[in-house]
């Protein structure tokens, strides 16, 4: 934390320069795509943020791994202030897919294995951020959730996989598949680009997340030596 | 300029689901950011307090 | 043996026994959660005339005759076909040799009704240009097994 704090400015920087020349790629300098015309530019926001939903996860699932064999506190506290992350990049992903999929699909929601699956990773990080604050003792809460979340990464590669184990009305995946993108490379680096900015994105709110865990420890060790006087 | 014309803030009649969703997205992470940041400055001053407190006692 | 490996080994244990009983669970409903019959299955007899279930595939070219709300068309897996009627909206993906899912009723001959029609997206995107241009030199699908 002590390099990441200095760091910050500079990174909130770089991440605001990449959103905009992500947001200047996707919405004015990228073609309209042969099938779906226009509605291709709510994939340079639901791709990305899908993407961080299973990116950040598996974050966590290493943090919860390191948290519970080796007890390093970090490891903890990085788990616990990614989840609320993950969790509104998951609903970004769901509202966003919903509103591509009205005109292209024909519906808001089906119950296909790809959408079902990426839901209850919503629901998921929702009930990790639960049990975090559902005990007295908060390093007890932690364990709790980081257990839940090594469980839960079960539902990591069903998701990815979905779509080629069964028959999904979701589309299989674009870029990261063997043979090579079938994405045509105007619309690969608007996609590239939005999903660095999320990367990006994400590492300033869990620095910032971070080190308000650390700062609410202290206020609490503090409070607790000024009661027990 | 390309954003004063009325066609590229259609987007080709789909205007009504594409805005939506970046507005969304924004939305959120926005939220999200200025409920972290609002909650570190808090955090900030309760601890300042606490210390100024505890070298009071000490 | 230290308390750090002893909680090493119990979580990789407790991995490996996961991750057993989710590959048991996915083998065994392998077929339930299959979104949609293929028109193959349907003709094998796979599925019972009069219940309600969800059928898919590519949109037969020449085959979509509209008549104000009401549509017919032919879906293909390739091997075989299946007539399908419909009255209502279209998506706006629904074209002819494009991929799409309905859900309705068989009747007794092998036809479907259907009361919802979804277009499925496939994994390619390009500009259209770029399309317009490979129909034109002719390599459009070019080495994709049909």
């Amino acid at each position: 934390m002590a390099i990441a704090n200095p760091c910050l400015p500079w990174l909130a920087l770089l991440t605001v320069a990449c959103l905009i020349w992500g947001l200047y790629l996707s919405l004015f300098a990228s073609p309209a795509d042969y099938q779906q015309s226009e509605t291709v530019r709510i994939m340079y926001v639901h791709v990305p943020s899908a993407w961080m939903a299973l990116f950040i996860y598996s974050v966590m699932a290493i943090a919860s791994l390191v948290a519970v064999i080796w007890r390093h506190p970090l490891a903890e506290i990085a788990a616990q202030a990614s989840a609320p992350i993950g969790a509104a990049f998951t609903f970004c992903a769901l509202v966003t897919g919903s509103l591509w999929g009205k005109p292209m699909w024909g519906t808001w929601w089906v119950w296909d294995a790809r959408l079902t699956s990426v839901l209850i990773l919503f629901f998921i990080y929702l009930a990790h951020m639960a049990l975090t604050s559902a005990f007295d003792d908060p390093a007890r809460g932690r364990r709790a959730a980081a257990i839940l979340c090594l469980v839960g990464f079960v539902n990591v590669p069903i998701i990815k996989f979905s779509v080629e184990w069964w028959n999904t009305l979701h589309q299989p995946a674009s870029v990261l598949k063997l043979g090579g993108p079938s994405i045509h490379a105007d619309m690969l680096w608007p996609l590239l680009i939005m999903a660095l900015a999320f990367k990006l994105i994400y590492l300033c709110l869990l620095i910032v997340r971070m080190r308000n865990e650390l700062m609410a420890a202290r206020v609490r060790n503090l409070t607790a030596a000024r009661a027990r006087g | 300029m390309v954003i004063a014309t009325s066609s590229f803030w259609s987007m080709g009649g789909y205007a009504g689901f594409i805005w939506p969703s970046y507005l969304i997205v924004g939305l959120v992470i926005a939220g999200l950011l200025i409920l972290s940041l609002s909650k570190g400055r808090s955090l900030k001053k309760r601890l300042a307090l606490l210390e100024q407190l505890k070298e009071k006692k000490d | 043996m230290g308390r750090k490996q002893r909680r090493l080994i119990i979580i990789a244990l407790s991995a490996l026994c996961l991750a057993a009983a989710a590959a048991l669970v996915m083998l065994a409903f392998r077929d339930n959660i299959v979104f949609f019959f293929g028109p193959t299955e349907i003709k094998e007899g796979k599925v019972q005339p009069g219940k309600r279930i969800k059928i898919g595939g590519l949109v037969v070219e020449g085959s979509v005759v509209k008549a104000g709300e009401k549509v017919s068309f032919s879906i293909t897996d390739g091997s075989e076909n299946v007539d399908i009627s419909y009255v209502g909206i279209l998506p706006d993906l629904f074209r002819e040799g494009q991929g799409i899912v309905a859900e309705g009723v068989l009747n007794q001959n092998l036809a479907f009704t259907a009361s919802e029609v979804l277009a499925k997206h496939d994994e390619n995107y390009m500009p259209s240009e770029v399309a317009d241009a490979l129909k034109k030199s002719g390599h459009w699908k070019e080495g994709e097994e049909q």
